[in-house]
């Protein structure tokens, strides 16, 4: 039997949200079959996230709630996965809807040989007004997967949903949450083996293009 | 009026009609009213900053590809076609 380690704290506002929002994705792993190791709705631990990893190899990693350029958070205070123990990654696909942690850790990830980091690049934002659209576009990647799109197909789709839900908020006259979804859409990103990171930074860029993603990101460059 | 300002009245109009709606970017979270002052103001903290340009790439991007986007922004921003 498959196995997912679902990660889905709750412990403020924005978090009672992402917390519902894992609820429709642990169903949709469970509709296909996974053991779904459930550990949420509270604040998590580093610990008890490392322990689930590490006594289950092969297992999809979802994580939904607060992120940062290198964490994954389990509370207001302590990150579950970090630059320190993000080798966990390693040989897992990961799927994430947080902040901004496909910037570094998901490159880090990428690095360490991770099949799939599934990210955003930027602040994850949604409004209270369009709950709906943005729960099926933060899900929607997982949904595809599960339906058994490659990560790539599964990135396009996800991409496609977004425009389609942004007209339907447009026409709807919700402008403000037809930008921010289509905002979101745009900082998503999956890393695969044939989908390695992009960088922002001209160096690196000239170093993945000269030397190749493995070894362009594997060169120290200052501030990447 | 150029296309940031014809977006950015445009949502204020938006903002002044939603007075309960709430943005969550991150661990912070804004009414639509504060968001939008945000749009144009000068003096912003960084994170707030970058908030900010980030989603005017995006409204500006609508702007220029989406044409039911366009006019209703237009028609909210009171601007003649």
């Amino acid at each position: 039997m498959s196995v997912a380690v679902l990660v889905a704290p709750l412990f403020d506002e924005a978090t009672r949200y992402s917390y519902d929002w894992s609820r429709e994705a642990k169903a949709l792993l469970e509709e296909k079959g996974y053991k779904v190791i459930d550990i949420g709705g509270r604040r998590v631990s580093k610990a008890e996230v490392e322990e689930a990893l590490k006594r289950n190899s092969n297992v999809l990693y979802i994580h939904m709630n607060h992120g940062s350029e290198s964490a994954h958070w389990g509370s207001e205070n302590e990150a579950v996965i970090n630059l320190e123990n993000v080798q966990l990654l390693s040989e897992r696909e990961t799927y994430c809807m947080n902040c901004l942690s496909a910037k570094k850790l998901g490159v880090e990830a990428w690095k360490e040989k991770a099949e799939a980091y599934w990210g955003y690049v930027e602040v994850f934002t949604f409004t209270t007004e369009a709950l709906d659209e943005f729960r099926e576009f933060a899900n929607s990647g997982l949904k595809f997967r599960l339906e058994g799109k490659s990560w790539k197909e599964s990135l396009q789709l996800a991409k496609d949903l977004a425009k389609a839900l942004a007209q339907k908020l447009v026409e709807a006259g919700k402008y403000i949450a037809s930008v921010i979804l289509q905002g979101d859409a745009d900082a998503l990103r999956c890393y695969t083996e044939d989908m390695p990171p992009t960088s922002d930074c001209a160096f690196r860029r000239l170093a993945i293009s000269i030397f190749g993603p493995k070894i362009g990101w594997k060169l120290p460059s200052r501030g990447v | 009026m150029r296309e940031v300002e014809i977006i950015v009245k445009a949502l204020k109009a938006e903002a002044s009609q939603k007075p309960k709606e709430i943005i969550y970017a991150g661990r912070e979270s804004f009414t639509y009213k504060e968001f939008v002052a945000m749009l144009n103001s000068k003096k912003l903290q960084k994170n707030h900053k970058k908030l900010v340009e980030s989603f005017l790439q995006s409204a500006r991007k609508m702007f220029n590809e989406n044409p039911t986007y366009r006019l209703k922004m237009m028609q909210l921003a009171g601007v003649e076609k």
